[in-house]
């Protein structure tokens, strides 16, 4: 986290450091150490820039109004909202294809209505993967998992698996970064009688610019974003304009968190993979660590996307579980349910198996 | 006069007898012998023990012999004369106590250098064995005799001896501690065992979830946008630790080849 204020503290306790004037070395009066005062006072100057561009970038902004379009009017008549009256899922589809179930809940009963508008998007990456592809993706992911229950996989719903454009953000932002790492070199040396370790720290400073190009938020408040950062990425190589006709057979899905909304989620993964790059620079020592830093966004636009999922939710005992595959790339993502008296069979027999091997190890030891 | 007389002639014989008898014992390492009649399975040379603590451990040995048919000795000497205890053990065995049916056995003590060493001959050593049934043995007297309880020693020492004789004869193999149940190996296996079940759920719990939150933007990166502006690294301090190193201890052990048991210093 970056900070906006700095005291002068011991590197290594944090503990107030007084200085004297006209020595060259301050020492620690709670831990000992000593450290040049011109390293120290080099340090906190750094700190103290960082501070200030840290606050800098608190109050930079996306470029949000730029995202998204409106839409033609032949292109919204024909255009209808399905609402599931359970979860209050709002689904858009072509006048042909209504949604049949909601994609979020389960719940079978879609309500149809007009389209009332939404922002119209700028982009779209087309569906890559069949409905088949999805199917066996889907059956080869209930394979393996032990804890399966039998009755979920017999439920045979893996033909209601519908294909769903789902409302994204894309975030692109240059950035200039600035860190502070504290290195470590370690140094072990035996004498006769004693094993000596030598510590030696270092304060690494680093600063760089880097640009990130199309970061995904998904736009949808109904949407898991875990699930929906789990089958990232898209290859955006296969992105085009979008167009009404990309809609005809697929569900999409209405935004209901704006970009305004959704950019401090990309101001957080933009940071850490920041300060990821400048910390890969920090090298020859044994252990860094982040101090401090500042990730300012020089400039940052903002595209509203399609992205093609394909979507099962299967309601089990009430709760439901969701099925996903990127309809680009085939990566998939999902949760399932567990039979409970499997999760007591399964850890009881691992148990009676290997009692009594460790109870004969361990007497083999204490004997 | 008689009486000066007679009281010169018991001193001198003493002097006379009394020495020869001891360095008999001690130079030949051999218990006194009665023609005719087995070895005493007590000879206390050392006098560590009173004549009721005596008689009481002989009629002990005395049972345990019987119900076993083995000979079972306690020797305790003045000094070994710079004999190996482990030699002048199996030398009193061999010499004195080898009549035993069922196997022999001699718990000898040498009072000068503090020395215990129990020697078995191979039918014993069935009976007792070396790895687990001599430390078992051991274990149980040793206490005592460090204590300086030398008639509780030997009382345990032939008690256990007893035990485990009875052991045998009723499980047809030698009594062996290690096949006694461990509670303490029971806890730390069922500890462990759960843990491992543990591990186990939490795998398969995990194969039906692999939704994972991105924390990283690594994917977005444009790797030829980045630039490095400012490289610094400035020397603060250096922090020393030093660790005493362990001293390290040693210990000796030894097998012999016709006869068992073993030994130490009390």
């Amino acid at each position: 986290m970056a900070e906006t204020s700095v005291n002068y503290k011991c590197p290594n306790c944090s503990a107030p450091l007084v200085f004297q004037p006209g020595k060259d070395k301050v020492s620690c009066e709670y831990c000992g150490n000593e450290f040049a005062v011109s390293a120290i006072e080099e340090l906190f100057q750094k700190e103290q820039e960082r501070a200030a561009r840290a606050a800098e970038a608190q109050e930079a902004k996306w470029a949000t109004e730029q995202a998204g379009g409106q839409w033609a009017e032949e292109e919204a008549a024909v255009l209808r909202v399905c609402t599931c009256p359970s979860c209050g899922a709002e689904l858009v589809c072509d006048g042909n294809t209504m949604a049949t179930e909601c994609v979020y809940c389960g719940n079978p009963t879609m309500i149809p209505r007009n389209f009332d508008g939404m922002l119209k998007p700028d982009y779209v990456i087309p569906f890559k993967k069949t409905k088949e592809e999805a199917m066996a993706a889907l059956r080869e992911f209930y394979k393996g998992k032990l804890l399966l229950p039998a009755e979920f996989k017999t439920q045979n719903r893996i033909e209601a698996i519908q294909p769903m454009y789902v409302p994204f953000w894309l975030f692109d932002s240059a950035v200039k970064a600035h860190a502070g790492f504290q290195a470590t070199r370690v140094r072990v040396y035996e004498t006769s009688d004693e094993r000596v370790t030598e510590t030696s720290y270092y304060d690494c400073e680093r600063s760089g610019t880097m640009a990130f190009a199309r970061i995904p938020v998904d736009g949808s408040e109904k949407m898991d974003d875990s699930y929906m950062e789990s089958i990232e990425p898209f290859d955006y190589t296969e992105m085009v304009p979008f167009s009404s006709a990309f809609l005809t057979g697929f569900l999409a899905d209405k935004y209901d968190v704006d970009a305004q909304a959704s950019g401090p989620r990309a101001d957080k993964r933009v940071e850490h993979s920041a300060v990821g790059v400048l910390e890969e620079s920090v090298t020859g020592y044994d252990t860094v660590a982040c101090q401090s830093s500042a990730v300012i966004k020089e400039g940052g636009e903002v595209a509203y996307a399609m992205a093609p999922v394909w979507i099962l939710t299967t309601r089990y005992k009430g709760t439901p579980y969701t099925f996903m595959m990127n309809g680009q790339t085939g990566k998939v993502v999902g949760s399932l349910p567990s039979d409970k008296r499997k999760e007591v069979l399964y850890p009881a027999a691992v148990f009676l198996l290997v009692l009594p091997m460790l109870y004969y190890l361990a007497k083999w030891i204490f004997a | 006069m008689r009486k000066k007389i007679f009281m010169m002639l018991s001193v001198l014989v003493l002097t006379v007898l009394l020495p020869a008898t001891v360095l008999a014992a001690a130079s030949n390492l051999t218990v006194p012998q009665h023609a005719g009649s087995p070895v005493s399975s007590v000879v206390d040379q050392a006098k560590l023990l009173s004549d009721k603590q005596r008689q009481q451990l002989s009629a002990q040995i005395e049972q345990v012999e019987r119900n076993h048919g083995v000979r079972i000795a306690v020797v305790t000497l003045q000094s070994l004369q710079g004999k190996e205890p482990g030699q002048a053990a199996d030398a009193i065995l061999d010499r004195d106590y080898a009549d035993g049916a069922h196997g022999s056995m001699v718990l000898l003590l040498a009072m000068d250098t503090r020395d215990w060493y129990v020697s078995t001959d191979n039918s014993m050593r069935k009976r007792i064995t070396d790895d687990g049934g001599f430390a078992y043995l051991s274990d149980a007297f040793l206490p005592s005799l460090k204590d300086g309880d030398y008639a509780g020693a030997f009382r345990q020492y032939v008690a256990t001896a007893d035990a485990m004789l009875d052991y045998y004869e009723e499980q047809g193999e030698p009594y062996d501690p290690a096949s006694e149940f461990s509670l303490l190996a029971f806890i730390v296996a069922v500890v462990l065992a759960g843990l491992a079940a543990i591990g186990v759920w939490q795998i398969l719990l995990c194969q039906l979830n692999n939704v994972t939150r991105a924390v990283a933007a690594d994917s977005y990166l444009q790797r030829d946008s980045v630039a490095l502006t400012e490289q610094s690294d400035t020397y603060l301090y250096t922090d020393v630790t030093r660790t005493p190193k362990a001293k390290s201890s040693s210990g000796s052990s030894s097998s012999g080849g016709s006869h068992g048991g073993g030994g130490g210093k009390f």
